[in-house]
């Protein structure tokens, strides 16, 4: 499905206890094409999180508006337009394992589908197709998500979100907690979930290496509004802005400013994979 | 010059469930010397955050002993030596006790019964060799993850410990919030003789460390420098350099043969 | 959740904020023991004009303490009433056989209102211009003479305070933990009573198990940084008395005479 989604003039804050924050987000201006993978970077409290959170309504712009493919989402809580937005969106959240629930496996990912009226048969089906895309075996749909391990409940939990078959994934720090293996495995699944199921897929990191790896687009949060939205290789090319604002570099690039700095050789290219390292490096005769 | 051996484990054995065969740990034996930095690398499950229970004694071990600072660690001994030795837990927030910053490093102070203005002396020192001196006052919600962090360090070192044990301290950190610690932990190594024993599986952090240990199904597998350990190891991705340094070497290029800290590879590059 | 006014602390820089817990309790206490000894309009006049007093010095608006009554208004409305129908005595404005409505009802209506909204204005501005964990330190020190009789209050205080300490915790947890079911499709405060139960699952069972698994991280911590129950040990945090607390103090002896003074001996409706 079509499923672009387009921030307009999005201005959203929080009321937290008696204090109402300043505006978490400011003005936001985005439109996110639909099958894009985009990575949203940024400092703790930029504003990452609650710009994820428009997205599927669980927080409402005070002015201006979000639109997710036909469905309009404003201040004035539209009931339908809520509930519908959720059906396409699907929201991971850090550590998501924290919110499973139910005796079993099978029953907490059923949870999301039963609750958009899938009938039961449906959403069992669903589950182990779930169960299976997320590497876990068919017999742990009995167990109780409790008696997993760490990295298998995080599965779990995106199982469930999967088997409501979202159009549009949102990950904030899929990859947050794990060992590194665990960590690539979870973010290739999601990538290879994007190009097969058509999703427009958005992850939270800090990690520079997944934002070369995986995304095609960067947004860049600050203090609640967009500081740039741009292509992956375009982002990380821009070196002193980079630095600016304390954006980390994936390793490739960091070792290549080092190497370029010390021999005075440009590379040919801006390298964000170790592939296009070597190739580089070979190219231009320093290896 | 030799330094003194300031952690000795001698085949230490453990297992969880007494009833069933398989071991966490099976007769695991290593030392670390006072100063020295070691990394104790492994899978999930492999035992390592077992080792680091039993070291500071919140498991008791089935077999073997473990000797700090020539004590042996017992029911007796363990609260003496937990001052000698400070644990770093995984998740920030849930190791953060105190309402502030200076009342969680005050909290293993006022444990000793420690007189105030002592502890007022010793958190502020404390504090200062973590670089948080300026927080004193804030709350854990004021806090990043990573200052949670440093103020856990701060608790453990106002105490005057010969060793800081870190059980996937940092695995909840963003990068930037790791290096930063990375330093700090040198600058103690360095300047306060202060031994680190770091159980991780971020091989930038086990690069960093003079020793690696590596443990598999509850067996000290293998025992060496980086170098050593990631240039035989196959099982251990390796740092960013070493894995260029094998594409080089792949592709045919005339790399040297052994492992390349990053440093070493850019000198070589500019060779 | 953001309904509750009443032990919610606002962050401030009001007299009030910067008085000693200790005094804060006491005055509070004291206040509320006077309330039983004004026995006429005067009193409880001289009473609420100082209630509005404080509540303008702690520098929070009005409407935050009316909101602080809010929850309580049926239950106190339901207890006035009830006085006002069974007291008798003075001029009977309405007599319709069992619903009498006297003078001395209405009079001992209104004390009885005065009195209940007073408590929780007093009680509120308190709570808001205190720390909760200023206030565990407050009562901490105004029960010590408990520990004569070997009342555990040093450890029921720091368990408080830990308590106090997690409360911003478990409220984030939460919040993260119902906007990731109602992301998965759930909406809350819609159906029966039964249906809305049994929506509280979700939410219950994961906020329980992470409590469970914070609870097991926090006593490692506590065991690991050498707390032991039953052993003496020192406090960091200090309570400061100046000399404004006395003047407090000074000012509520000054409240009383007045209020004694002002007592009417004659008739007194609330006996």
């Amino acid at each position: 499905m079509v499923m672009q989604i387009t921030f307009k003039d999005v201005t959203a804050d929080y009321q937290l206890g008696p204090i109402r924050s300043a505006n978490i987000l400011k003005n936001v201006n985005l439109a996110l094409p639909t099958h894009s993978f985009t990575a949203i970077v940024g400092h703790t409290g930029a504003g990452k999180s609650s710009l994820l959170k428009t997205i599927n309504g669980l927080l409402l712009p005070r002015d201006g508006s979000v639109e997710v493919g036909e469905i309009v989402i404003t201040a004035d809580k539209p009931k339908k337009a809520l509930k519908e937005v959720r059906q396409h969106v699907g929201m991971v959240f850090q550590f998501p394992e924290a919110q499973l629930f139910a005796e079993t496996v099978e029953k907490d990912i059923c949870f999301g589908p039963l609750n958009f009226d899938v009938p039961l048969e449906e959403a069992k089906k669903r589950t182990k197709k779930a169960l299976e895309f997320v590497g876990l075996d068919e017999t742990l749909l009995e167990v109780s998500p409790f008696s997993l391990s760490g990295g298998q409940q995080r599965r779990v939990a995106i199982a469930g979100i999967l088997a409501m078959e979202p159009d549009v994934l949102i990950l904030d720090e899929p990859g947050a907690g794990l060992d590194p293996e665990g960590k690539r495995e979870i973010l290739s699944m999601i990538k290879q979930l994007h190009s097969k199921e058509k999703l427009t897929t958005i992850i939270v990191t800090h990690d520079m290496d997944d934002v070369a790896a995986y995304a095609d687009d960067v947004v860049v949060m600050e203090q609640g509004t967009v500081a740039a939205y741009q292509s992956v290789r375009d982002f990380f090319s821009d070196t002193e802005r980079l630095q600016n604002w304390r954006v980390d570099f994936p390793e490739a690039r960091k070792l290549q400013l080092k190497v370029e700095e010390e021999t005075g050789v440009k590379l040919p290219q801006i390298c964000l994979t170790i592939d296009e390292l070597t190739e580089s490096l070979i190219e231009v005769g320093l290896a | 010059m030799a330094r003194p051996t300031i952690l000795e484990v001698n085949d230490l054995t453990f297992r969880y469930d007494l009833r069933k065969d398989n071991n966490t740990l099976s007769s695991v034996s290593f030392s670390v010397q006072q100063g020295e930095w070691v990394a104790i690398v492994g899978d999930n499950g492999s035992g390592k955050s077992t080792l680091a229970r039993l070291i500071v004694g919140l498991l008791e071990a089935e077999k073997g002993t473990i000797t700090i600072d020539n004590e042996i660690l017992s029911e007796d001994t363990k609260w003496r030596i937990r001052e000698k030795i400070g644990l770093v837990f995984q998740n920030p927030e849930n190791q953060f006790i105190g309402t502030t910053v200076q009342d969680d490093v005050a909290f293993g102070l006022e444990n000793n019964n420690m007189p105030y203005e002592d502890m007022k002396l010793k958190i502020e020192d404390a504090l200062q060799l973590v670089g948080m001196e300026t927080y004193r006052l804030k709350d854990p919600s004021q806090l990043s993850g990573g200052q949670m962090q440093r103020v856990a360090i701060a608790g453990i070192l106002a105490l005057k410990p010969d060793v800081i044990l870190l059980d996937e301290a940092f695995v909840m950190l963003d990068p930037q919030s790791r290096r930063g610690l990375f330093s700090t932990l040198k600058y103690l190594k360095e300047n306060e003789n202060i031994t680190i024993i770091s159980i991780t599986h971020d091989r930038n952090e086990a690069a960093l460390a003079d020793r690696i240990l590596v443990m598999d199904e509850g067996k000290l597998i293998q025992e060496g420098t980086p170098k050593e350990v990631f240039s035989t190891n196959n099982q251990l991705e390796p740092p960013f350099a070493e894995q260029l340094r094998r594409k080089l070497n792949a592709k045919g290029r005339k790399v040297p043969q052994t492992y390349m800290t990053e440093d070493e590879m850019v000198k070589w590059l500019c060779r | 959740m953001n309904k509750l006014i009443l032990g919610r602390y606002f962050p401030g820089e009001s007299l009030l904020h910067h008085l000693d817990p200790r005094a804060k309790l006491v005055s509070a206490i004291y206040f509320i023991a006077l309330l039983f000894v004004a026995n006429n309009w005067q009193g409880y006049l001289l009473l609420w004009a100082f209630t509005f007093f404080v509540m303008r010095l702690s520098d929070v608006k009005l409407k935050t303490y009316l909101r602080g009554v809010r929850p309580l208004i049926w239950l106190i409305l339901f207890t006035v009433f009830l006085q006002i129908l069974f007291t008798a005595g003075g001029t009977i404005y309405i007599d319709w056989g069992l619903i009498t409505i006297s003078k001395f009802g209405l009079i001992n209506g209104a004390f009885i209102f005065s009195r209940f909204v007073m408590i929780i204005f007093i009680s509120t501005v308190v709570t808001l211009t205190t720390k909760p964990i200023d206030l565990t330190d407050g009562i901490n020190a105004l029960l010590s003479p408990l520990k004569t009789i070997k009342v555990p209050v040093d450890e029921i205080a720091l368990m408080l305070s830990i308590s106090l300490r997690f409360i911003p915790n478990l409220l984030d947890e939460t919040q993260k933990v119902m906007d990731a079911q109602r992301a998965r499709g759930t909406t809350f405060g819609e159906g029966s009573l039964a249906q809305q139960m049994k929506k509280l699952t979700p939410i219950v069972m994961p906020l329980f198990v992470s409590s469970l698994k914070r609870a097991e991280d926090m006593a490692d911590v506590m065991e690991v940084r050498g707390y032991q129950s039953g052993k003496p040990r020192t406090s960091f945090r200090r309570l400061a008395w100046r000399k404004k607390d006395t003047l407090s103090i000074c000012g509520m002896v000054f409240l009383t005479i007045i209020v004694v003074l002002l007592r009417n001996e004659g008739v007194n409706y609330l006996n």
